[in-house]
């Protein structure tokens, strides 16, 4: 998961779970179903967990960071050993 | 400082998920501000409970001078209004209050139900008193005792609301001479003794 992904996957999960709450608390107050508002309430934050938890690629990882190339190493062990040793 | 993992996301979720969870919770809790809860009768064209004792089954005289008394009750109300979607249960209690000469306020509960369901918030008939009234020192009959109905709305989160109406007056009957065939100090009441005006 890149950076932008964890970015994303943070404002999901709270877009989730706020949703969910409010979408769960009207269903109860409107129906007179404490239970109900309860369980709808669990399953959102399911559902959220489940989009926002697991790595997924085709989510997450859109924006890789572009790391350098790397140089070969050649005799550079070799000088800073000689650096120590005088 | 560990690397960003799969953990971190689901801790963060779900103590979110816990603050959301108690929001709600409140917000339940706060709508039954909108309610009103006043008692009434089980009988729609009443508008007020009823309840009153019907027969004064049993009144003795301990040794220790104190008094037991237990009563037959006809109970009608309603309490299926208080209960919201956030009421868990409604408990409902009768009791009765006297006064003597040491303390201005004694009161017991002498029957009592909690109901889940709505059908069961509406009580009407002749009920036994389930508990009997035993005085600390002081004795009970003769004097003027006054009937209570008590409620407490038990809610699923949030706030305890409770209430209470006074329903009836009457005088316990006074006890007779004291039986030289009994033991003494004991003295006892006809039982089953009718209250004037009641079937």
């Amino acid at each position: 998961m890149d950076f932008a992904g964890q970015r994303l996957s943070e404002r999901l999960s709270a877009i989730g779970v706020g949703v969910g709450a409010a979408v769960s608390f009207a269903y109860g107050y409107t129906r007179g179903d404490y239970d109900g508002m309860i369980r709808l309430f669990f399953a959102s934050v399911l559902v959220t967990g489940f989009i926002t938890i697991p790595a997924w690629p085709f989510l997450y990882a859109r924006n890789p960071v572009r790391w350098r190339e790397s140089k070969p190493r050649a005799n550079n062990g070799e000088k800073r050993r000689k650096k120590r040793r005088g | 400082m560990s690397a960003h993992n799969g953990w971190l996301r689901a801790n963060a979720l779900f103590s979110l998920a816990v603050v959301a969870l108690s929001v709600i919770a409140a917000c339940a809790s706060f709508t039954d501000r909108f309610t009103q809860c006043q008692p009434r009768s089980s009988i729609p064209t009443l508008s007020e409970p009823k309840i009153s004792i019907v027969s004064h089954d049993k009144i003795v005289r301990r040794k220790d001078g104190s008094d037991e008394l237990h009563v037959t009750l006809d109970i009608d109300y309603d309490l299926s209004h208080c209960a919201t979607w956030n009421t868990r249960a409604v408990h409902a209690q009768v009791t009765i209050g006297y006064e003597t000469e040491r303390r201005l306020s004694n009161e017991a509960t002498v029957w009592d139900r909690t109901a889940t369901t709505k059908q069961d918030m509406r009580v009407s008939g002749r009920f036994p008193g389930k508990y009997g009234v035993r005085t600390v020192d002081e004795g009970i009959s003769g004097r003027a005792v006054e009937l209570k109905l008590r409620w407490a709305v038990l809610p699923r989160s949030g706030k305890m609301w409770r209430g209470v109406q006074s329903v009836w007056n009457s005088t316990i009957p006074a006890m007779e001479e004291e039986n030289p065939d009994l033991e003494p100090g004991q003295r006892r009441m006809i039982k089953q003794t009718r209250t004037p005006g009641m079937p």
